[in-house]
This record gives C-alpha cells, sequence and structure tokens, in this order.
C-alpha cells in the first residue's frame, strides 16, 4: 500500500512536472509552424509578383475620341516611364521644387541665362591696338512665381510675379549683383493679356528682339539701332524702370503690348534722380551720365541728386509695339516717346552755370530739354530651302529729337536706321550675317579727337558736325545649338564709320563696349573698330 | 532548454532519452505578436535552404519581348502632337498658355520631347500656366478629359 502511494505519488508529481514542459513546447513548435507557413506565404506572394510583373506587356491604347492634333501613336516619342501621381494641394495638380509648394496652387520657376565669351578686339585708336577680353555678356538669374486663381473662382486666370538679376558672371563684383536689376515685376494675367508693374523690356525693344541672330554678343545690334548718339547706350532699346504694361494674347499670330512710365522726378527739367531711383539717372547707364553717389565723379556734389541729370534723363516715358506672327510671316510696328529729355550736358549750361560751349568754328551748342521718339517697321520671313531653314528679318527705324530750327545743327539725336540679319539653319548649326547702318544725323553738339594723340592731348579739334557721322555694322558667325538650351558660337564684327561718329561695338548687352576712345577717355571720331568673339550659352 | 535537446516536433518532447507525447495548445497571444514584430526569431527558425534563382526563360520565338522602354508607355494616355511654329517663333524658349480642358475634369500634361518628366500640369476646365519650348512641337497628355484647347498667351526669347 505504502509502495503504491509512494508510486503514485511519484507519477503524479511527474505529470505536473511534464505537463508544465508539454506546454511550453507545444507552444514553440506551434509558433514555428506559423512563422514557416508565413515565411512560405510571403515567398509565394513575391513569386506571384514578380510572375505579374514580367506579364506587364504592350496594349495598344486608342487615341481618345475628339482629340485635337496629330495623335502619336508609339511610345518612342515620349519614352519616360510612368509619371508618379502629380503633387497635388487641395485636390489641384501643381509643380514646385524638391522642397514642395510655397503656396498652393502656385509654380516657382527658377530660370536663368548664361552668355560668356572670349574676345579679340582690334582698335584703330591710336594707344588701344589689340587685346584679348573675357565678357559675360547679359547673363541673368530669375524667380518667376504664378499664383493659379482657377480653384477660386477665376478660371484662367493667374497672379504672377518675376525677380531677375543681372549676374555679371565674370565681372568685379558690384551693387549690379542685387537681386531684382533687370525684369521684375508682379502682375495679373488671364484670357484677355496681363497686365504687370515693375520694370521690364520696353515693347519697343522687345518688338524686334528676335531679329538680331548676335543678341548680347559684340556684334549686337544696338551698336547703331535704338541708338540715338553713339557711345555705348542704347536709349531705345531699353529696360523701363517704375512701369506698367499691358501685354495682350495671341490673336490669330497679332499680339499688342503698351507700356507707361511717370517721370515722377523733383526736377522739372528730370535733371534730378526719380522717386525711388537713389544716385541714379532715369534713363542713364549704371552709374553713367550723371549717376553716381554724392560727392564723387559723375555727381553734381552738394545734396543728394545734384541735379546732374543732364545727359539723356528723361521724364514720362510711352512704348507701344505690334507684332504678327502667322507661319513664315512676321510683321512689327513699334513707337516709343521719351518725354523731356535733358541733354543740357551737352551745351554745358548747367554744368558751367549757364556758359556757352563755343565750337571751333564759333557756333554755340544748344541742346536743351525736348521730347524723342522713335519708330520702326519691320518683317521677316521664313524660307525652306534645301539645307534646311532660312529666316530673313529685316527693318527701319526713325529716331527724332524735336528741336527748333536753330538747335538742329547740334542734334546728333535724329536720324534714321536699318537693319537686316539672315540666318540659314543646317540641322545643329546656324549661320547668320547681319548688316547695320546708321544714316547722318543733322547735327552734332561735340568736339571729337582726331587719331593722334597731339590732337586728342589739346583737347580736340574735329568738330563732329561738319563730317559725315554716318556709320555700318557688318558681323557674320555661326552658331551650333547643342539643344535649345545650350549652344556654342562665334561671330566677328566690323564697325565702319564717318569721322563725325563715334560708334561702338557691343553696347546694351554684351559685357562691355568696344568705343573708339583713348586712355584718357578722349573720343576719337570715325575710328574702325572690330572683333571676333567665341562663347558659350546656357539657358535654363 | 531547447538548445540541449534536438529539434522538436509537434505533440513531443523528450525527456532525457524518452519522447514523450504532450497537448497541443494554442500559444498566449502576446507571445505570438512579440514573434511576428521582432526579427530575431525569424533568423533563428528553420527555413528551407536558399535556392538558386531559376535559369531565366527564353523569350518566345513567336513574340520576342518589347524593348524596356515600351513596357511602361501603354498604361499611359496617346501623347498628342502639336506644332506651336503658327504663332510662336522659333527663337523663343518658354510661352505662356491658356489649356481649356473638355470635360473640366482631370487634367493635361504639356511637355516637349524628351522631357516629359519636367512638363506642365494645366488642371480643371481652364487655366494658366508655362511650358518650356524645344523646336516646334509639343506633346500633351489627356488624363481624364477628352479634347483640349490652346490658346497662347505670351512667349520668351531670351
Amino acid at each position: 500500500m505504502k509502495s503504491k502511494l509512494l508510486a503514485g505519488t511519484a507519477t503524479a508529481a511527474l505529470s505536473l512536472t511534464l505537463f508544465s514542459h508539454a506546454t511550453s513546447a507545444a507552444t514553440l513548435d506551434d509558433v514555428m509552424r506559423r512563422l514557416d507557413r508565413l515565411e512560405k506565404e510571403n515567398a509565394e506572394l513575391r513569386k506571384q509578383v514578380h510572375t505579374l510583373e514580367g506579364q506587364r506587356g504592350p496594349a495598344a491604347v486608342a487615341p481618345a475620341p475628339g482629340l485635337k492634333g496629330n495623335p502619336v501613336m508609339h511610345a518612342r516619342v515620349a519614352p519616360s516611364p510612368t509619371p508618379p501621381p502629380p503633387r497635388t494641394v487641395a485636390g489641384i495638380p501643381v509643380k514646385a521644387g524638391p522642397l514642395g509648394p510655397l503656396i498652393d496652387n502656385t509654380t516657382v520657376t527658377l530660370y536663368g541665362h548664361f552668355d560668356l565669351s572670349v574676345d579679340g578686339l582690334f582698335n584703330s585708336v591710336y594707344d588701344q591696338g589689340d587685346k584679348a577680353a573675357i565678357a559675360s555678356n547679359g547673363s541673368y538669374f530669375g524667380i518667376r512665381v504664378r499664383h493659379n486663381l482657377a480653384p477660386y473662382g477665376y478660371e484662367g486666370y493667374a497672379v504672377l510675379g518675376q525677380i531677375e538679376a543681372q549676374v555679371d558672371v565674370a565681372s568685379q563684383p558690384t551693387e549690379r549683383a542685387a537681386l531684382g536689376t533687370r525684369d521684375s515685376y508682379l502682375g495679373i494675367e488671364g484670357p484677355w493679356g496681363a497686365i504687370k508693374i515693375g520694370k521690364e523690356d520696353t515693347p519697343y525693344k522687345k518688338a524686334t528682339a528676335r531679329m538680331d541672330p548676335f543678341a548680347n554678343t559684340i556684334a549686337d545690334y544696338n551698336s547703331i539701332m535704338g541708338n540715338t548718339g553713339g557711345d555705348n547706350r542704347a536709349e531705345f532699346d531699353w529696360r523701363m524702370s517704375h512701369a506698367i504694361w499691358y501685354e495682350s494674347p495671341i490673336w490669330n499670330g497679332f499680339q499688342v503690348s503698351a507700356l507707361a512710365s511717370p517721370g515722377q522726378n523733383y526736377a522739372q527739367d528730370n535733371s534730378d534722380y526719380s522717386y525711388g531711383d537713389y544716385f541714379q539717372c532715369n534713363g542713364a547707364s549704371t552709374r553713367g551720365s550723371g549717376s553716381n553717389f554724392p560727392g564723387t565723379g559723375g555727381a553734381v556734389p552738394g545734396n543728394i541728386g545734384g541735379q546732374g541729370c543732364t545727359d539723356g534723363s528723361f521724364g514720362d516715358a510711352y512704348s507701344i509695339a505690334g507684332t504678327y506672327k502667322n507661319g513664315p510671316w512676321t510683321a512689327i510696328a513699334a513707337y516709343e516717346l521719351h518725354m523731356g529729355v535733358n541733354r543740357q550736358g551737352d551745351d554745358d549750361a548747367v554744368l558751367t552755370g549757364g556758359a556757352p560751349l563755343v565750337l571751333p568754328n564759333g557756333q554755340i551748342v544748344m541742346t536743351g530739354v525736348h521730347n524723342e521718339w522713335a519708330a520702326k517697321i519691320g518683317g521677316g520671313y521664313l524660307f525652306h530651302d534645301a539645307l534646311g531653314d532660312l529666316q530673313f528679318y529685316a527693318y527701319y527705324e526713325w529716331l527724332r529729337r524735336e528741336v527748333t530750327a536753330a538747335e538742329q545743327p547740334f542734334n546728333e539725336r535724329s536720324r534714321d536706321g536699318v537693319f537686316a540679319s539672315l540666318t540659314q539653319h543646317i540641322d545643329k548649326w546656324a549661320v547668320s550675317a547681319s548688316y547695320a547702318h546708321a544714316f547722318k544725323t543733322p547735327g552734332n553738339p561735340a568736339v571729337l579727337c582726331f587719331n593722334n594723340s597731339v590732337d586728342c592731348a589739346a583737347g580736340g579739334t574735329l568738330q563732329a558736325n561738319l563730317f559725315d557721322d554716318s556709320a555700318s555694322m557688318y558681323a557674320l558667325g555661326a552658331r551650333y545649338h547643342f539643344n535649345q538650351w545650350a549652344s556654342w558660337y562665334i561671330v566677328g564684327a566690323v564697325l565702319q564709320q564717318g569721322p563725325g561718329a563715334h560708334y561702338c561695338l557691343g553696347p546694351s548687352g554684351h559685357g562691355y563696349a568696344l568705343c573708339g576712345r583713348d586712355a584718357a577717355n578722349n573720343t576719337i571720331g570715325g575710328a574702325t573698330l572690330s572683333s571676333v568673339s567665341s562663347g558659350l550659352t546656357f539657358d535654363f | 532548454m531547447m538548445g540541449m535537446t534536438p529539434p522538436l516536433s509537434a505533440g513531443y518532447v523528450w525527456l532525457g532519452r524518452l519522447k514523450v507525447g504532450t497537448m497541443d495548445m494554442h500559444p498566449p497571444p502576446g507571445y505570438v505578436q512579440l514573434a511576428q514584430t521582432r526579427r530575431g526569431p525569424l533568423d533563428i527558425l528553420p527555413s528551407p535552404p536558399p535556392q538558386a534563382a531559376p535559369p531565366p526563360q527564353p523569350a518566345a520565338p513567336a513574340e520576342p519581348a518589347p524593348p524596356p522602354d515600351e513596357q511602361a508607355a501603354p498604361a499611359e494616355p496617346t501623347p498628342i502632337k502639336v506644332d506651336v511654329s503658327q504663332y510662336i517663333p522659333a527663337e523663343a524658349i518658354a510661352a505662356t498658355i491658356i489649356v481649356t480642358l473638355s470635360p473640366p475634369t482631370g487634367w493635361a500634361l504639356v511637355y516637349t520631347e524628351g522631357s516629359e518628366d519636367n512638363g506642365t500640369v494645366f488642371k480643371g476646365g481652364r487655366s494658366v500656366g508655362e511650358i518650356k519650348l524645344d523646336g516646334r512641337y509639343i506633346y500633351v497628355k489627356l488624363y481624364g478629359p477628352t479634347s483640349f484647347h490652346i490658346q497662347y498667351i505670351n512667349f520668351n526669347v531670351p
């Protein structure tokens, strides 16, 4: 009995022990089986996914009915893979950088243009000779922001802002590197066009911009076209400050643009800085023609403003242009008016306290303050020849300063001009030639130097209004387009001018202008200027 | 304990050299959850040895596989080629346009050849936007609408 009791007790104890182990063993075993099953299921799913991916094959997609245009039925035209779903904000697709949209329904576009060149300069001025140079030619960087108003009930409308800065890539840093030095504005656009406020190339300037195959190079047509007095400023190829303008949409190829810019000047003769234009005369090149900081060269000492804006500073300005582009045909007409253009710097009336400036033949220079205007008409045609497209452009220009008869002998701002260009496209190459001519003006206020150091040291004796001041520029060049965004070019230009003329190569666009001036900044009449330039451009 | 015993099989446990049958019991739910969320247990569990990838299947002679760049395209709407040179000069590198979609649902993607990833999306019935230009043609893909109309607003020449 006792042994049975012991055996029963031992069995019970063993059973309890085994029972506890059995519980643990059963649990682990079950987990292993489940995990093993999961692993197999996972492997099976992977296999199915791979199989499905391998089975994706081409399936023709018929064009939807009612589509306009020429359908492209093969995929190689657009060989990129299926794009990810567009980024959306409130259900509206938006386009933005990697950081995402800054504001809902807003597109931010970063854009820019590089043009860097290596130039060979050949100047007939007695102390200049041949030089090599490197230039940054109208390079810029900009931000354009378009805020789409369609989701707010204004279908087809957007608010548009742009800040564009010139980037003088190759030159010494100056205040010109500040943001907003080029076309910058805020406006609203819609089906009826756009209204913008800020500063922008005038409609007059933009009307023919596409006609110059050598824009911003040393052969830029602004050496003559839109350039009233020669030198390094094209008054009628201008970026107008404190302006408001309208740009129409394109109606069957026709577009009209109009701009107005108030002079907003303290001085009635526009000899002061415009409101908001500190140390910079309206219509002057940067820091030129009376524009400078108080007490420094170029500015009249004393008060801010200095009333030193007497070399082309103008008041109210208006510009309008109509363009037509339909198939191979192009036509343009444009007009621009600068009111109250102060040229008293030429007759010294202000700088010398009213003392007359007397020319070698005894004439007393009178220039004063008068309106100036310009008009141009032109056109183009795109031929298709055996080599490719052949683009021809030409236009005629009238430049006028409305002076009195007594002032005409000193009027170098009234003349006609003509320009023509021809570009033959051959695959990725474009070979271009251009010609610009400035007809003789009715007068001239300047006394220039003959091309020698003795005459220049004496202040010059070449009375310009007694000589022919017409000029011609010839240019020839080629451009290789890697694509629409990058190109390499080489161009050569020659500027020939009469003894009374003082035009330059490369004003208003090229990194600098090559002028007929000696080392002491004396202007030599009739210098022959030529240059060869090769550069690389890149747009983004 | 597990490390001192031969591998377990379901329903049995080793007691010394004895193989003893045990009860089948469900594991505690918390334990299963832990085993599924931790990576360690999966690594030590027995699993089939890695197998070499099966040899690639030779393509059927009658139906050669399409090039890779054509495999993804069919899922996309057919691009519609539009010639903009009628009103936009060849020198332009960008243009502002208004795209009207009909019906006014979905959106349109407008791009130049080879730059589909950098296209511009026009959403809704009528919206304005800027497109890049590269030559005389642009392409339009319609995601939902069946037709579209382009109004040219402006263009940019560098």
